[in-house]
């Protein structure tokens, strides 16, 4: 971790506070206005979604109803999409309504992409407000409206700020959504940070982009963790909600209406125009492109051979992340047993801290520190294909971590000190007792990882050079070029990706574990 | 640290890339998105070379050149073409290129607008007579322009801005009024021509379209008319050029590759296959090109500086479209 995320991050520090700061901030036209833009966009979007998300939180959360857990589902499939997939799902929203504005498009994909953040955040703890101080309100005569105004939200405050929170650095971090929405006229921090780099060949420009950009994550990074509550859980533990019933009527018919067109219109878009050919009828051509390079052999290297560099770089960013996250969760968890009674525990949260920072790092910044890092003798290294899945691996061990270490935790100290009595060592410890608790647990933190170096886009476009694509940077390619052939290869991809991602989240959703374990 | 993490990452590339180090020799050529060889071509240099062909495209020039410096010591190709006059000092001042070679010129195309004359007929418009003119309120968007940011096209013509008039005052303050006039900036030529532009594939709104001298020979209708015409004053000439990459693999082939670029049959094939003039003066033009793709009368901009004040260029242009890259 120190090699492969501290130390590329201090080198991006280092020449970005180097001698040239004062002339580059000074030189307004280039850090200013892209910073605004960042910023501006990655708030917008989040108050958009948290105006849309709340009530969602509350109906699917709070409330109980026939196909919720369906919907919980389905409404985290964007929130795992790789960031191009999202591209295209906005590019066939805004074709459909005839056009957008390249602002609206990018707020909306932010916003398709992180409605879930709020919706599961949020409605998390909504689900374990007690019950009574509701029903007190509504005694008292006040609706259901303004009890979740007044009563219920300022309840909630930890999660709106920690969800915010996450979203803001989402947002922030959105680089193939800007670069593929944004058309070379709109620029985030991250799109600047790759036209200084990787056209200009300013490193200095690159890196101080990239202070800023990594200073505004890790700021939101330290909000949302304030609070303690985990943004990335994927199991929220479900108490009995009531039903829902006719005064809810409001909030649940605009939830399941946003839902339907924010959520499954951009998705049902993508899979059917991947399905449909120009005449209308159903067809499979789209697909069979995708053994050609494109139109004007565009492409240096096919989808199928992307597909299996994208594989080779799962495997190896999979085994990595899953091996390291589950070892530092397990240091953790270990750690934190053994200091459970001490009040302020530094060791225990810089520990968090440092494992977890890479979730608030931009993968464009962390692409940039490789690429001054790796001068000299070690430039070579630039052009391994071994770099991407290391890097990526990078950013999914936090995810491991979020969700191995709580179930760590609650593995009860009881049955590891009998199965200690019973002379157990710490490997068979292990094994035997966490291991085996964790198995469920183990199987999403391996999808998820996958999921993560699948859609990865970011490392994979600064990092990957001629036959090392990746299938996101070839879907870039494609969709950044004019022509019917490509786009229909790109969807026809996004259409696969799509799917893989539904099945994934499904899979490890609560209601597919259910439907596993009953077969 | 660097040995350390240096140690690891050359132990496992080794272990995993040990068995596939088989391939038969062959010569890899970097070019930027819209080269073109045919395979008629390819073969035969494969068979006079004796050298099998890889072509990498690498996107736009700018993309190409930025990718051919953070690679340079582990270069992935060992022959470049298509690093044009406004790149060429990148390529220069970062020790790209081979020491016992240079920049040979292969080919050069005048940037120049192109007009979709259909449209101009219909609404009974003059066909503007200099791109001076675009500012005019009749052409009142009309015009779509590619990103000097993202597309060397666009970046050719913002260098014969500056070479247009008496100071940058006025060329900034051109600039400004094309903005107010309704222009559309595009990130590629590929996305500005074919998707934007009127009188191509595309059917885009915009009939006039910062393209190529050469583009019309493309643009013509059932009955043989063209149907678009290049604005030829005061135009921006882009060479390119091949070189053979310091570290390549193959130095050999590479230069063999490079000379093929020069001979006969590879320079006559340049118009057909990239809408671009041969290098060698003495290689016939197709007899369409003399009617419709005739050279720019006048071409202005060669002689600025342009490695010197390419990024001063770029941040006045950004600062008038209030982009910031």
């Amino acid at each position: 971790m120190a090699v492969l995320f501290y130390w590329p991050l201090i080198n991006v520090f280092a020449l970005a506070l180097g001698p040239d700061i004062a002339g580059m901030v000074n030189n307004e036209a280039s850090v200013w206005p892209v910073l605004w833009f960042t910023v501006w966009q990655a708030f917008v979007s989040t108050v958009i979604c948290l105006i849309l998300g709340i009530p969602g939180a509350y109906v699917l959360y709070r409330k109980s109803f026939r196909g919720a857990a369906l919907l919980k589902t389905i409404i985290t499939v964007p929130f795992m999409l790789p960031s191009l997939v999202v591209a295209i799902a906005v590019t066939e929203v805004a074709a459909l309504i005839g056009g957008l504005n390249p602002v609206v498009a990018i707020i909306l994909a932010n916003v398709f992409a992180n409605y879930a953040v709020v919706v599961r955040n949020i409605g998390s703890q909504w689900q374990t407000l007690s019950k009574s101080t509701d029903e007190e309100s509504e005694i008292s005569g006040a609706g259901r409206f303004s009890t979740a105004l007044r009563v219920s939200l300022p309840q909630l405050k930890s999660s709106i700020r920690s969800s915010s929170a996450i979203i803001l650095l989402y947002c922030a971090s959105s680089y193939g959504i800007v670069l593929s929405l944004g058309g070379g006229q709109i620029n985030t921090l991250e799109t600047a940070i790759s036209i200084s780099v990787l056209e200009r060949l300013d490193f200095a420009h690159g890196a101080l982009l990239a202070l800023l950009q990594i200073t505004f994550c890790l700021v939101a990074f330290a909000i949302s963790r304030w609070g303690g509550t985990n943004p990335l859980s994927f199991t929220p533990t479900s108490s009995g909600s009531k039903s829902l019933d006719k005064r809810d009527l409001p909030a649940a018919v605009f939830s399941f209406a946003v839902i339907a067109v924010l959520i499954v219109l951009p998705i049902v878009l993508v899979l059917s125009k991947a399905f449909i050919s120009s005449s209308g009828t159903f067809t499979l051509e789209n697909f069979a492109l995708l053994d050609t390079r494109g139109s004007r052999d565009l492409l240096n290297i096919t989808f199928l051979e992307a597909g299996l560099n994208s594989l080779r770089n799962l495997l190896v960013a999979t085994v990595v992340s899953t091996l390291l996250g589950v070892l530092v969760a397990y240091l953790l968890a270990e750690h934190s047993r053994k200091r459970r009674r001490a009040k302020t525990d530094f060791l225990g949260i810089t520990l968090d801290a440092a494992f977890l920072l890479p979730i608030g790092v931009s993968s464009v910044a962390i692409g940039v520190g490789y690429l001054i890092t790796l001068t000299g003798d070690l430039a070579f290294l630039r052009t391994s294909w071994l770099l991407v899945p290391l890097v990526q691996s990078v950013f999914a061990i936090p995810l491991v971590v979020r969700i191995v270490y709580p179930s760590l935790l609650a593995v009860e100290t009881i049955t590891r000190e009998q199965a200690m009595t019973d002379g157990a060592n710490g490997l068979q410890l292990f094994w035997n007792v966490d291991y085996a608790l964790l198995r469920p647990v183990m199987s999403t933190a391996i999808a998820f990882s996958a999921l993560v170096s699948l859609g990865e886009f970011g490392v994979a476009s600064l990092l990957t050079f001629g036959d090392q694509a990746t299938i996101p940077v070839l879907m870039y390619q494609l969709i950044s070029r004019p022509g019917a052939q490509n786009y229909a290869m790109a969807l026809a991809v996004a259409a696969i990706l799509t799917l893989i991602t539904a099945l994934v989240v499904f899979l490890v959703s609560e209601e597919g574990t259910k439907k596993l374990r009953s077969r | 640290m660097k040995r350390i993490f240096a140690l690891i990452t050359v132990a496992l590339s080794l272990g995993l890339t040990a068995c596939t180090n088989n391939e038969p020799a062959g010569v890899t050529l970097v070019a930027h998105d819209s080269f073109v060889m045919s395979d008629d071509l390819i073969a035969e240099f494969e068979a006079s070379a004796g050298f099998k062909l890889t072509i990498v495209r690498a996107g736009d020039v700018g993309e190409m050149t930025g990718k051919l410096v953070l690679t340079k010591d582990a270069p992935i190709a060992d022959v470049a073409y298509g690093i044009d006059n406004t790149s060429a000092s990148v390529v220069e001042g970062n020790n790209v290129i081979a020491s016992n070679s240079e920049l040979v010129p292969i080919d050069f195309a005048d940037i120049c607008f192109n007009v979709d004359i259909n449209y101009f007929k219909s609404k009974n418009l003059v066909i503007p007579d200099h791109w001076k003119d675009l500012i005019k309120p009749e052409y009142k968007n009309l015009t779509v322009i590619e990103n000097p940011n993202t597309s060397s096209t666009g970046l050719g013509f913002l260098v014969s801005t500056f070479a247009a008039f008496p100071d940058d005052t006025a060329t900034s303050n051109w600039w400004s009024s094309l903005k107010a006039n309704g222009v559309k900036v595009a990130a590629t030529w590929e996305d500005a021509y074919y998707t934007d532009f009127s009188g191509s594939a595309g059917k885009g709104k915009y009939p006039i379209v910062l393209s190529y001298s050469s583009s019309p020979a493309d643009e013509v209708d059932e009955q043989g008319n063209a149907k678009t015409v290049a604005l030829r004053k005061d135009c921006f000439r882009q060479i390119e050029y091949a070189a053979v990459l310091r570290n390549a693999k193959q130095a050999k082939a590479a230069q063999a590759l490079v000379e093929f670029m020069q001979e006969q049959i590879f320079q006559s094939a340049l118009p057909g296959s990239m809408y671009v003039y041969p290098f060698d003066e003495n290689v016939y033009l197709p007899e369409s090109w003399a009617l419709r793709a005739p050279f720019a009368i006048s071409t202005i901009g060669g002689d600025l500086a342009i490695a010197k004040n390419r990024t001063a260029w770029l941040t006045e242009y950004n600062r008038v479209f209030d982009v910031a890259p």
